[in-house]
């Protein structure tokens, strides 16, 4: 069996994401198993071909590094993707289930035929066949599904690999290729950085955040001043800033800030995928809600289901009283 | 569900937009769409497009049960045949189950005062107090 996988390099502001190396090491471990095969990554984007240097797991990198090209411009990287596959460079394809590449593999399996695997949280060879693992329904249900053919197209759940597989140094070899014409529907006209002034929340070591449960803006008091006992600060879900009670550089998740302080002290938050994803590798995880089924307990390391507008001040009272002792 | 269905209909697509507002008299469409660490990318469209909303404002509310039921008895459906404009490989379903759990939070029991205050004794053992 060959495994012939094309790695879309997920990179973002001047920086290659995690989700890429993920995608890496599972496409070479993948190609190691079956006994055949390839990886290849396609790199595109202005002043990147300095990265290739890092994705020594791939055999060859793709490089579409001229001038004015983004991979933020979405036709132009499915314009890429669909030409590759139907020249038949590659007959598995993975993108990084991030929202800078969301649609392009349902787009890209409209058009070419091929089967899309979405939120895909496993691969591996199973009897010569390639299984995925699919996660339906915020991740409450998995699903294994065969790849006809070896062919298909993967996204690839952010967090679901190790990174480290695929950190391997290199010299792949490089392939230029030429930019195709394209008929562009969205044309990128610039990035919008975050409001300056507000706190930098990825900086904290301590977070108290908020979700659904916090009820009213006028509760958030109550939050703000558990935070400042504890030495940290307020963050939120997205209701949250959906309301418009905190700014969006207050929202974790993927949306919105990815943190990993010493505490992360989830309010009312029911934990859905997107949301841990901005906050699963923090040190000590506490989540407070009040329905016991709530996913956030399955990554919390304590959990109690109070009521958090009934703790959040015998909390802070109870922290304020051992810092007094500490003195 | 967005991107395919733009592809079905050969229009343009974007998702995870949080904002659109018109230019050019309505030829055309600015749109916000979001990426992570709070940036947002700010893109023209020609319309017509699909666009896929990753949020509301005002959140939608759903219609009450008695008008859908009022809605269904007064409502006629045609059904039509129609081919399929497009060609599609099916998986095959292996087996569906639930997530093995990796770990499981400790629960703390009792009252909220006992709860405050083994948290309290839990974070200086921690050392973040």
């Amino acid at each position: 069996m060959n495994a012939n996988i094309l790695v879309l390099v997920d990179h973002f502001n001047g920086a290659l994401r995690e989700i890429t190396f993920e995608m890496l090491g599972v496409a070479r471990n993948l190609v190691d198993t079956a006994g055949g095969g390839s990886v290849q990554a396609l790199l595109v984007g202005e002043g990147t071909a300095g990265w290739v240097s890092q994705l020594g797991a791939a055999d060859t990198v793709l490089l579409l590094d001229e001038a004015g090209q983004e991979l933020l411009s979405p036709d132009l990287t499915l314009t890429l993707l669909e030409r590759f596959i139907e020249q038949k460079t590659a007959s598995l394809l993975m993108l990084g289930g991030t929202n800078l590449t969301f649609g392009l593999g349902a787009r890209l399996a409209m058009r070419t035929g091929l089967p899309l695997v979405n939120f895909c949280r496993g691969v591996q060879v199973v009897n010569g066949a390639i299984v995925c693992t699919s996660a339906l329904f915020g991740g409450k249900m998995l699903i294994d599904v065969c790849l006809p053919g070896e062919c298909g197209i993967l996204n690839i759940a952010p967090g679901s690999f190790s990174p480290e597989a695929g950190k391997v140094g290199g010299t792949p070899a490089v392939r230029e290729i030429p930019k195709p014409a394209v008929e562009e529907g969205a044309v990128f006209r610039r990035l919008i950085a975050p409001a300056a002034g507000d706190l930098d929340i990825t900086k904290c070591e301590v977070l108290v955040s908020v979700g659904r449960g916090i009820q009213d803006k006028e509760n958030l008091p109550l939050a703000q001043a558990l935070a400042e006992a504890l030495g940290g600060a307020v963050s939120a879900s997205r209701p949250v800033v959906d309301q418009g009670w905190l700014p969006l550089t207050r929202q974790v998740g993927k949306s919105g800030m990815t943190v990993a302080p010493k505490l992360y002290l989830a309010l009312g938050i029911s934990g859905a995928p997107e949301h841990q994803e901005g906050m699963k590798d923090s040190e000590l995880i506490i989540a407070i809600n009040t329905d016991p089924k709530a996913p956030i307990f399955d990554i919390a390391h304590y959990g109690a289901t109070v009521d958090l507008l009934d703790l959040m001040e015998p909390l802070k009272a109870a922290v304020e009283k051992r810092r007094a002792v500490a003195k | 569900m967005a991107p395919s269905l733009a592809e079905a209909l050969r229009l343009p697509y974007l998702g995870v937009v949080s904002g659109v507002s018109v230019s050019e008299g309505g030829r055309k469409v600015v749109v916000v769409k979001e990426f992570s660490g709070g940036f947002r990318g700010e893109y023209e469209l020609p319309v017509p497009a699909v666009l896929g909303v990753q949020a509301a404002e005002k959140p939608p509310r759903y219609v009450p049960v008695a008008k859908v039921r009022s809605a269904a008895r007064t409502g006629k459906i045609e059904i039509a045949e129609v081919p399929v404009p497009f060609k599609l490989t099916v998986l095959e379903v292996g087996r569906m189950y639930k997530p093995k759990l990796a770990g499981r939070a400790e629960m703390l029991e009792g009252s909220v005062q006992d709860i405050a205050e083994r948290l309290a004794d839990l974070l200086v053992e921690r050392g973040i107090i």
